[in-house]
């Protein structure tokens, strides 16, 4: 089982290089992180890196062009997620791994309808453990309300379910077990985290499975 | 009657912060509190009994130190200085946490020294070998950088700044 953060952003997004918050991940129990902005897929003192890229445009035919765009398959590609039909449109495209930011849309922004298409079309919903860390009061209250409300649609459909530290820094990396704790918040058992830290893992083996090659 | 204890051992990152026990404790508080409330935190009577080498001992009621964990990996800063708290052990006394803390810490292992980055002179803290995080002097306040030995042989030989290729 690879254990991978969906999201980190080493230099020059954040203040740490790629080097240092590999070193981190290791430390903190990871195999592999997907590095936002990371020029190619490497290893890194021992850890995998893959190459992430972040789409967070609100209109989907700017997101359709920019997958076009990406083309090469090798990197993996998250949505950050808006309205409702936003969201829809998005789930029908081909080439999105994971959509991310559910969190703060509106509560309506993701429903069974959508729970069903992720899982059809293996497409993961990111957990980013940066707003239970920072946040504070009724924003975290909200994060966990959706979170919640995620882990129950997951718990019914089987979507993939990532976990991301979404770092900006090595301060702002946590271990596997550190994330198990915080997912025990809103009702994630331990075995659950792990699987969804193993998704990626998952997803690009499966994915590598079916490609043809000419 | 008295009630059990639990102490949870904590890693300071950065190891070279030198943070008040008392800050680290109103830090915990907060975090504690806003997470769990104040009759949870009441319960728990969370107090910070050790904070030195880097590695700090928290201590609460029996029953609560999972609550106490969660809440140290929700603390970002303390006393306006941004800190990351790795939960390492838990234990029902301080002696095996202290015993602990001596296995982690490496003395003579933390140096302080100065590095040059694009003509300019930064404090720089290098530990576990190759971690290095400069503290680089900005126009308004310090700005950290968390890089390894190897990248800031790239710094100091670029012409200007640091590499795209960090």
């Amino acid at each position: 089982m690879i254990t991978t953060d969906a999201a980190i952003h080493p230099y020059p997004s954040g203040d740490s290089s790629l080097r240092r918050m590999a070193l981190a991940a290791r430390e903190l129990g990871f195999d592999s992180m997907v590095a936002v902005g990371a020029a190619a897929e490497e290893e890194v003192d021992g850890v995998r890196v893959l190459r992430g890229i972040v789409l967070s445009s609100g209109n989907q035919r700017e997101v359709m062009g920019q997958i076009r765009k990406i083309g090469d398959g090798s990197a993996i590609i998250m949505v950050n997620a808006g309205d409702y039909s936003f969201n829809r449109a998005v789930l029908q495209m081909r080439g999105i791994h994971i959509i991310r930011h559910i969190e703060r849309t509106h509560k309506k922004s993701f429903d069974h309808i959508m729970a069903r298409m992720a899982a059809d079309r293996a497409v993961a919903i990111d957990i980013d453990l940066n707003p239970l860390i920072h946040s504070r009061g009724p924003p975290r209250q909200k994060v966990l309300q959706r979170y919640l409300d995620i882990m129950r649609l997951h718990s019914r459909y089987g979507f993939f379910v990532t976990i991301s530290s979404n770092a900006y820094s090595v301060l702002g990396q946590r271990s596997v077990r550190d994330a198990v704790l915080l997912c025990s918040l809103f009702g994630m058992e331990e075995e659950q985290v792990r699987e969804a830290l193993a998704t990626i893992g998952k997803m690009r083996s499966e994915r590598r499975a079916v490609e043809v090659v000419p | 009657m008295r009630d059990k204890r639990r102490y949870v051992l904590a890693r300071i990152e950065p190891p070279w912060e030198e943070i008040d026990a008392k800050e680290l404790y109103l830090a915990i508080h907060e975090a504690f509190t806003s997470l769990f409330g104040d009759t949870r935190a009441s319960e728990a009577m969370v107090a910070v009994v050790d904070c030195r080498d880097g590695h700090a001992i928290a201590r609460c009621t029996r029953g609560c130190e999972v609550l106490l964990q969660i809440a140290m990996l929700t603390v970002h800063t303390v006393d306006g200085r941004r800190v990351a708290l790795r939960t390492r052990a838990t234990s029902g006394t301080m002696l095996a946490l202290k015993r602990r803390i001596i296995e982690y810490h490496y003395p003579g292992t933390l140096q302080a020294r100065t590095v040059e980055i694009d003509g300019d002179f930064c404090d720089a803290h290098q530990y576990q070998g190759q971690k290095v995080d400069v503290i680089a002097k900005g126009f308004k306040k310090q700005e950290l950088l968390f890089l390894t030995e190897n990248e800031l042989g790239d710094v100091n030989h670029a012409a200007t700044g640091i590499p795209d290729g960090i």
